[in-house]
């Protein structure tokens, strides 16, 4: 029963879920290298992140028939929805603030990339999970939805959980190219 | 005309019908504008939640041509999006495979065998 929502992929077009952990391990130890300071790797996962939201999120829509979300809260469902598909098992949707425009993704006791991570204490700005919010954010951008993402918390720290804070900033209206009418 | 000039031309005749089409309903537009249609032939039009935007003419006996559209973006989304090689947006499109697959698609579609 443990390993329920942990299934293995079995369709050929599908790699493995450890793979992608293992590879983006090796990809931010190598991003670390090039550039030394934890602040700017953090700036680097997070354009990586938002590349891949960009493309992913015409994947998710297109495969899965998605219609436009009324409200916010229709907003997180797909999220969640959508880490369930590209990751394999979905985070808790919580800590809604009153006003329902900020909202929490939260996986308990375990970072969802984070399986073979051990955290040197010298890397504490380091922000691993940087990557899903970059996601998150890339793939809300081409819905036209203008969020800002922090970790709250993150297991590879210590904490509890990790806990990625997702708050509504504006809706982004089709502009038009300058010149046109 | 130019290409170039018929593509402003048509980007700016669609956000033209887009904005009136709104204004003019008394209610929250679910779809918006689908098509329009003159004596001679019929303009499609499918807007994905992404803002991509795709068009397509076709004869009147075609009165919607919604599903092969969607499905177009699905196509468009294999070919195209998870190719990391092509930048995400405001290219032309010379996948080989996406033409292949499209020119498929629309040949099986029952409005294209309506024709005759």
């Amino acid at each position: 029963m443990s390993a329920k929502g942990k299934a293995p992929l079995l369709d050929n077009n599908k790699v493995n879920a450890d793979l992608i952990k293992l590879t983006y391990g090796a990809l931010v130890a190598q991003i670390l290298k090039d550039y030394e300071k934890p602040e700017d790797v953090n700036k680097q996962l997070e354009k990586l992140g938002y590349n891949i939201g960009v493309r992913l999120v015409e994947d998710f829509i297109a495969h899965h028939n998605i219609p436009r979300c009324l409200d916010f809260r229709q907003t997180a469902e797909r999220v969640q929805q959508a880490f369930r598909f590209y990751l394999g098992f979905q985070p808790a949707v919580g800590n809604w603030a009153p006003t329902g425009n900020e909202f929490s993704l939260i996986w308990d006791n375990t970072n969802p990339i984070g399986d073979f991570v051990e955290f040197p204490d010298n890397l504490r700005t380091l922000q691993y999970s940087r990557v899903l919010c970059g996601a998150i954010r890339g793939g809300l951008e081409m819905v036209q939805i203008d969020v800002a993402i922090t970790i709250a918390k993150e297991f590879l720290l210590g904490d509890q959980a990790t806990e990625l804070r997702i708050r509504f900033n504006k809706r982004l209206e089709d502009a038009l190219p300058i010149g046109e009418d | 005309m130019a290409t170039d000039e018929e593509f402003k031309l048509m980007y700016g005749l669609i956000a033209s019908i887009k904005s009136f089409v709104a204004r003019l309903s008394p209610m929250e537009l679910k779809e918006g504008f689908q098509s329009f249609g003159t004596d001679k032939y019929r303009l499609h039009f499918y807007e994905s939640p992404t803002s991509i935007k795709f068009l397509m003419t076709s004869d009147l006996a075609a009165v919607s041509l919604k599903d092969l559209l969607m499905q177009i973006y699905l196509i468009y989304t294999e070919t195209v999006c998870r190719n990391v090689l092509v930048p995400a947006r405001g290219r032309m499109i010379d996948s080989q495979m996406f033409i292949t697959r499209l020119e498929t698609l629309v040949q099986q579609s029952p409005h294209f065998a309506s024709k005759s």
